[in-house]
């Protein structure tokens, strides 16, 4: 049980995180639901990126004073640098998509999918 | 350890149906952000304390601040 | 040799000063991004003799190669990129004297950054940096979008979901290629890719097949290209469909010829192919907005170059390479003179441009020379490719795909010459709107495409050789690892 915790548990709950927000993207009807559901998304998209690079018993890949030894095992520093980017992009697409929700709510006055013209697919 | 780890993905996985299925919007941003703290918390215990700082204060901040600016613009004016 | 990597950084420089320009004078900006465009212009003819010759890599920062992310400009990168300088340039130019929005600085800015991002996808040999560069334009995208007040917003909200859960898929699959090989950079994983498990590579692929699919517009996933493509102002669609097509397009040739060379992986890029190509030709075929109507037949483009390409011989890639040059060529065409069409007539229906040949001439010649271009007239450009793509598919055994491309070329003609009818033999019954006449982006398109069209050996020279580079893997990583 530990076993299969240890190799699954954060593969397995990043995908079921991705997952949950895709339902919710593609079932919620309110705009801000939606964009809920997007940012879920991102938040297990990091979640997996990290967790692949993850060594077990390795230490944080940051040089300090008391260790340099290259022998030391450190995590994959790749992954985080990528999921520093990929945040930082996702927080601009979520400001972006609230911007224009607030000017469509200034049109319709409703954020309900199913309401507004143009958006029902 | 292991059992710590799977007990905040398990969190983490009920915050995010939360915000899901909660009929009010300002609980389910709280719940997302809940959900981006969690993720904080996990990067740090994956030797990844940047990642984990980052993810706390955009994740959880200014996500979370953007979306409540977003609802106060919108249908959160009334109450 | 100029270093490449400016044609990336310039356009993106010229977009952060734009404000401080437009603040000395609210000109300037649509210049700056004119200037821009024709220095890139310049650079690449200054470099074109030299990369026929050999592809070139720059090493950024000075590490060697598999730490270092790459440029990596070989033969189709190179006419992919001098295809895009062209066009860019027209469209700069085409902006001079188009620019009536009420945030004018913004605009260009934005478009800059498209451009960068573009030149970014095509060039880069590296699969986060693909990320990345996919990211910029997309949001610049984004931003362009909203530029029309009528139902900007609502596309744009469209364009903006798709697009972010695309682009979680392509994160993922950049994960996992990492966990799997243990680096980003392309020749790496081309070299490693034989050692992976096969499933994984499977799964790895669609998963990158979904992330970039929405941006090369193949059906499914491009639900969003109607609806953002006729809306967004005339240079924007013609940039949208013309140039980030033909990026994205680039950008699935290199994961699914350079990386991953499954044969599997090309019959299920044949089948998703063949169906977005019939059904989007049905649609187009359906519709009476002129720009939506457009939009659909770049659908059903991008899925013939993707289908044909698929087909895997190098007879068939070349055809498909030169189809998609030739789309970006005559979409953009088409889309400027249909917005002046639009703007002339005031209406976006195609009922109304009755007789609107009497009144604008070249502009009406010029949306003719798009149209018979896509339907493969002789003596236009599409007829070479045309052929090229028929005696492909023939010769490589796939007679069920000669015929739907057939079938999807009389479709095609209903529509595109129902249009042409009616704008030089319909009735007119219009009250027409005062346009600003721009005459010179129009006249050298009619030129290029005529150009191509006589002396096809102009682009199928290059397009053969980078059809061999892109058949020889082995070639392409020894390019960049030097032999390791």
């Amino acid at each position: 049980m530990i076993d299969f915790l240890e190799k699954w548990s954060f593969f397995g709950g990043s995908v079921l995180l991705i997952l949950i927000g895709l339902y919710g993207v593609i079932t919620r009807k309110n705009l801000i639901k939606i964009f809920i559901g997007l940012s879920l998304m991102d938040t297990g998209i990091n979640v997996l990126l990290v967790s692949l690079g993850y060594v077990e018993g390795g230490i944080a890949p940051i040089i300090t004073s008391t260790i340099n030894n290259n022998s030391y095992n450190f995590v994959d520093p790749i992954p985080q640098a990528l999921v520093l980017t990929s945040i930082v992009i996702g927080v601009a697409v979520l400001a972006l998509g609230l911007g224009v929700i607030i000017k469509i709510y200034e049109k319709y006055n409703t954020l309900d999918i199913s309401e507004i013209r143009g958006l029902r697919w | 350890m292991t059992l710590l780890y799977s007990l905040l993905i398990l969190l983490m996985l009920i915050s995010g149906i939360a915000a899901l299925i909660f009929d009010k919007l300002v609980n389910s941003i709280i719940s997302a952000g809940m959900v981006s703290l969690i993720a904080a918390f996990l990067f740090y215990f994956l030797r990844a304390p940047d990642v984990a700082m980052a993810e706390a204060a955009i994740g959880t901040g200014l996500s979370t601040a953007i979306f409540i600016i977003t609802l106060y613009k919108t249908e959160g004016r009334g109450n | 040799m100029v270093n490449l990597i400016l044609i990336i950084a310039l356009p993106l420089l010229a977009a952060f000063l734009i404000p401080l320009f437009n603040y000395i004078n609210k000109k300037l900006p649509s210049i700056v991004v004119f200037l821009t465009t024709a220095i890139n212009l310049l650079i690449i003819i200054l470099n074109y003799n030299q990369i026929i010759l050999e592809p070139v890599i720059i090493e950024l920062g000075n590490w060697q190669a598999p730490f270092a992310i790459n440029i990596y400009v070989g033969t189709l990168e190179l006419i992919s990129i001098t295809v895009i300088s062209i066009i860019s340039l027209i469209i700069a130019f085409y902006n001079l004297n188009h620019s009536n929005f009420s945030s004018e600085s913004k605009f260009h800015t934005l478009y800059s950054i498209i451009i960068a991002g573009i030149y970014g996808i095509v060039m880069t040999g590296d699969i986060f940096n693909l990320f990345v560069f996919i990211e910029i334009t997309t949001v610049a995208a984004y931003g362009l979008t909203t530029f029309n007040k009528d139902k900007g917003y609502e596309a744009a909200i469209k364009y903006i979901i798709i697009g972010s859960i695309s682009s979680v898929f392509l994160l993922m699959a950049i994960g996992f290629t990492y966990s799997a090989v243990g680096s980003l950079n392309m020749a790496v994983i081309a070299a490693a890719s034989n050692l992976i498990n096969p499933g994984l590579v499977r799964i790895i692929s669609l998963l990158f097949f979904v992330g970039i699919a929405f941006e090369a517009g193949i059906l499914p996933l491009s639900i969003w290209v109607p609806d953002v493509h006729s809306i967004a102002p005339s240079a924007v669609s013609s940039t949208l469909s013309g140039l980030v097509f033909l990026a994205g397009i680039t950008a699935l040739i290199k994961i699914f010829f350079n990386l991953f060379a499954d044969p599997s992986l090309y019959v299920f890029l044949m089948i998703i192919g063949a169906i977005s190509l019939i059904i989007g030709e049905l649609i187009a075929y359906q519709q009476d907005d002129i720009k939506r109507m457009l939009a659909y037949s770049s659908i059903a483009q991008m899925s013939l170059v993707l289908t044909i390409i698929s087909v895997g011989t190098k007879y068939a890639i070349s055809g498909g390479l030169f189809q998609l040059f030739n789309h970006a060529i005559l979409k953009t065409l088409l889309f400027l003179t249909a917005g002046l069409m639009i703007k002339y007539a005031g209406s976006r229906n195609i009922s109304d441009f009755g007789g609107i040949a009497k009144k604008i001439p070249l502009i009406a010649v010029g949306f003719s020379v798009g149209s018979l271009g896509i339907l493969g007239v002789p003596f236009f450009n599409g007829f070479v490719s045309k052929i090229m793509i028929v005696n492909g598919s023939l010769n490589a055994g796939e007679y069920i795909l000669t015929f739907l491309v057939l079938f999807a070329t009389v479709i095609e003609m209903a529509y595109y010459l129902k249009v042409i009818q009616t704008i030089f033999f319909g009735k007119i019954s219009i009250n027409p709107h005062k346009i600003v006449k721009s005459y010179v982006p129009i006249i050298v398109l009619i030129t290029v495409v005529f150009l191509l069209g006589i002396y096809p050996e102009l682009i199928t020279k290059p397009l053969n050789q980078a059809t061999g580079e892109l058949l020889s893997r082995s070639d392409y990583i020894s390019n960049v690892l030097g032999g390791m």
